[in-house]
This record gives structure tokens, sequence and C-alpha cells, in this order.
């Protein structure tokens, strides 16, 4: 596990710019939000997603999520037709919140072209380019 | 120091003052425009949901179609709510601003207190309160609500001028009319008006001045006075006002489960209504202040001898915490005390019944 910022990143995951995670499981590939973002979100009260069965392109809404009275999306890290939402957020959206990586997953995916789509990504074991680039967001984050 | 577009729409329509900072979000988004600050007045009332709110589980469709009122979908957080001309909206829409957080909370912290100063120069003694609410005492005197556009952030809100508490009640979907009488004290009881705090409705204009000069001062960026563009006219015509106008937007289906009824009046008070099916069934609809019983009323399918005895109970409960233990102890304090016969009810049912409220708050 790598620690940025006192936040938390997988070395076996893939982080795509609009703070999604991609962790590869046999062929299929599990998606979620990543830790800093869900932090700066604040504690999530609800989600909503696109059905399971539908293909999302890499870059599209996969859904939208709301803490208190903010809302944002989550964007599709990788092209692919999704096989599953995790059943967990209806019912407790801040499993996101309080276990990112695991408990709070948001989508099991059948990957159109995973190779082309994981070349985009950063790899959590590529500490300097994900430290560069999270930097450059909380920058971006503001004061 | 950053340079700000201020965009006055001085009054507009529903459609125009609810969404039209959307237009130049997606305008803001695409490089095409500068970060803009807009301020609008609706000229006619209207009704609002939240963008993960279900419109016919908050809205009371009957009462609105009849009065004409339109509803729009926002696609910014928050509850359902009543809008009128008695409102100034801010619309702050911004992207790649070193003086915008992106965390959320710090995000309601900072643009609120441009809210707090511009409600103090008008002589309101405004406060922000964590996370994201602005109120006098403990009074909520301004609704807002926040969100991303894809790059660009945005943050809604209003300076409360007025406020017709009774038809803001109206238009809301309650259980029953005791329902709406419920909240519509708590509304009056929880939610502050400018003209209540001083006696009288200011002029718009010394509100908008009052927002933009603290707006400058507490962001520290100039703010010039400008005109949408032609790109976010024809964003507004070609996509935003389509896709708000749609049938599948405003009735998109809401993520939440229905379980029971909760309205939030302000910051943390809540009027909230559960069902719990033991042997019986027991309706419980209490006022709340975080988990505090404000105010309770407990109904259902079973009874009790002597029948005044569940409104002792419901004023043993007020001021207590939702807590298994503090309700179990009022509860059989009360039975040990007052010897009620409720058959099919036991003291632990009603705590299990009163620990349902948590799920709302």
């Amino acid at each position: 596990m790598v620690k940025i910022e006192g936040y938390e990143f997988p070395e076996d995951y893939y982080f795509h710019k609009d703070h999604m995670w991609v962790k590869m499981e046999n062929g299929k590939a599990r998606v979620g939000y990543n830790a800093w973002a869900a932090d700066v979100a604040g504690k999530l009260v609800s989600i909503k997603t696109r059905p399971a069965g539908r293909e999302v392109k890499e870059g599209k809404t996969l859904g939208s999520i709301e803490s208190g009275k903010w809302v944002g999306s989550l964007k599709m890290p990788i092209t692919g037709n999704v096989l599953e939402i995790n059943p967990v957020l209806g019912d407790k959206p801040s499993a996101i919140n309080d276990d990112p990586y695991g408990n709070g997953w948001v989508a099991l995916v059948d990957p159109s072209d995973i190779q082309k789509d994981l070349s985009g990504l950063i790899k959590g074991s590529e500490k300097e380019k994900l430290e560069k680039w999270l930097k450059e967001e909380i920058t971006k984050a503001g004061v | 120091m950053e340079k700000w577009r201020l965009i006055d729409l001085d009054r507009a329509p529903p459609i125009v003052a609810q969404t039209f900072y959307e237009a130049v979000a997606e305008s803001v988004h695409r490089g095409l425009s500068p970060n803009t600050l807009i301020l609008v007045q609706p000229d006619s009332p209207y009704a609002c949901i939240g963008y993960h709110q279900s419109l016919e589980k908050e809205i009371d469709l009957d009462f609105v179609e009849k009065e004409g009122l339109p509803v729009i979908r926002r696609s910014q957080g928050g509850g359902a709510t009543y809008l009128d001309s008695n409102q100034i909206f801010y619309q702050i829409v911004a992207k790649n601003s070193l003086v915008l957080p992106r965390n959320v909370d710090k995000l309601f912290e900072k643009l609120l207190s441009v809210t707090v100063a511009g409600y103090r120069k008008l002589g309101v003694q405004a406060e922000f309160k964590p996370l994201n609410d602005v109120v006098v005492g403990e009074r909520k005197i301004s609704g807002n609500g926040a969100g991303l556009h894809e790059t660009a952030t945005i943050l809604v809100g209003n300076f409360i001028i007025d406020l017709d508490y009774e038809l803001m009640a109206r238009v809301l979907k309650v259980p029953d009319e005791k329902f709406r009488d419920k909240m519509a004290k708590s509304m009056e009881q929880w939610v502050s008006t400018i003209k209540k705090e001083i006696g009288f409705s200011p002029d718009p204009k010394s509100i908008k001045d009052a927002y933009t000069d603290a707006f400058e001062k507490i962001m520290g960026v100039k703010l010039e006075y400008g005109e949408p563009t032609t790109e976010e006219y024809r964003i507004f015509e070609e996509e935003t006002k389509l896709r708000h106008t749609s049938k599948e937007w405003l009735y998109m289906e809401s993520p939440k489960k229905n379980l029971g009824r909760a309205v939030k009046i302000a910051h943390d008070v809540k009027i909230i209504e559960s069902d719990h099916k033991a042997g019986k069934l027991i309706r419980v609809r209490a006022e709340m202040q975080r988990d505090k019983i404000l105010d309770v009323n407990i109904t259902g399918d079973f009874f009790v001898i002597p029948k005044e005895a569940v409104s002792e109970l419901e004023e043993r409960l007020k001021g207590i915490r939702l807590d298994e233990r503090a309700l179990l102890g009022v509860i059989e304090d009360y039975y040990s005390k007052y010897k009620p016969d409720s058959p099919g009810v036991t003291p632990k049912d009603l705590v299990d019944s009163l620990m349902k409220i948590k799920k709302h708050l």
C-alpha cells in the first residue's frame, strides 16, 4: 500500500484522473472511488448508478453521489459492460468513505479493451507518478 | 487577483433562475467562459427538488398542478423546497480557481462565510454552522447546495427575504394533514427570514450589493459586470432547458428507498414518521433535533388504557436522545408509575419503534 498525503493507494490498483480506481480480478475489473476523493466529498448519503447490463465508455458517467448538499459524478475509468453494482451502497453509500478499496467498491465490469484502457491509468506501484498527479489535484482543490 | 464575471439576471422565470447556471457551468467547463457569479430572483413561485429525490414522494403533485406551480429538479443536492420572488439566488460557477476549495466542507465554509457577511451587512446576525448551514441563533436563514459539473465547481444558495410557511408546507407531500401542520409550525420555529430578523424587506439591490461586496473581500477576487455569451444562451436553450423540462429528468427514479417519511426543516431539525410492526403497528411521528426528541406523537393500531396515558408518555419522551437504554429507562419508569394496559405492545416494542427514527437522521 502506497501512502500519499495521508491517503492510501493500493499498489496493485490502477487510478484514473477522475478519481476512480480499477482492480483486475480474473479478467474482470472491479472499480471504485479513491480514498482522497471520498474524503474531500465528505460522508456520502446517496448514490445513483447506471443499472448493470449497460456498456459505459471510459470517461462517461457511471453514476452520481451526494454528500449532504453536494452532488458529484462517478466517471467510468475504463470502457466495458457493467456486470454488477455493489448492493451494499444502496443502503450505505458511506461504505465508499469507510472502505473505499474494499467493501465500498462501486461496480464490477467486463472490460472491452483493458490493455488499452490500463495504459492510460496510473498504477499504485508508480508512486512518483501517483504523487505528482495527486499533488496537482490537491493544488487544484485550492485553499 | 482573479477576475470573475458578475451576471445579474434580475428577475427571471423559474426555469432560468433555477437552471441557467448549468449552461454557464458547461461553458466554463469547456473553457469558453470565465469564472462567474450569477445573481437572480425568480419572477414567480415554483417547487424544487434535490437531484437524488423522488418527485412523487416529495411533492404534492395534485396541489402543484391545481395551483399551476412548475416543479424543477435541480442538479444539486439537498431537499424539496418552495421558492418564489422573495428569495435572491447567488450561483457560483468556477473552474481551476485558486480561491475555491475542492474539499466540499471547506468549499461550503468559505462560500457561506460570504453569505454570512452579506447578511450581517443587512443587519442580520447570521453565522456559519458546519457543515453547510447559515443560521441566526439556531434558525436556518439560507438554503445552499453544491456540486461538480464535469470540471466546473458549482455552489448555489439564497437570501431569504420573506417566506410563505404555509405554502412551503403545502407543496410537500406528507402522510396526512396533521403531519403538514406539525411541519408548518416547525418551519416557522426553525426557519427565519430577513424580514423576521430586521422587521422589513430590503430592496433587492441592497442585498445584491451586500453580497457582491462581501464576495470580493472574502474571496479576494475582482467582480466585473458581464452578460451571458451567445454560446451560453445556446447551451441553455438546446441542452439545459430541454433536459430540465423532460419527463425523464423530472420523474428520474430515486435511489432512496421508501422507509417512512422525513422532511428536513432546518440544519439539524427534521420531522420524521416511521412505522414499526411488532405484535401491533406502532407509528411514531417525531420532531427531532439531531438525535434529540423535541416532540413526538405515537399512534398505530394498538390501544392503551387509560387513553390519556399515551400523551403522558409522549411528554416524558421530550428531550430524550435516541439511545436504547435511555429510552427503555423512560418507558419502563412510565409503565411502573402509570401501569397502562397496552395489549400487544411492550416497552421494548416502543423502544424499537422510536429507534427506527434513527434511520432518517
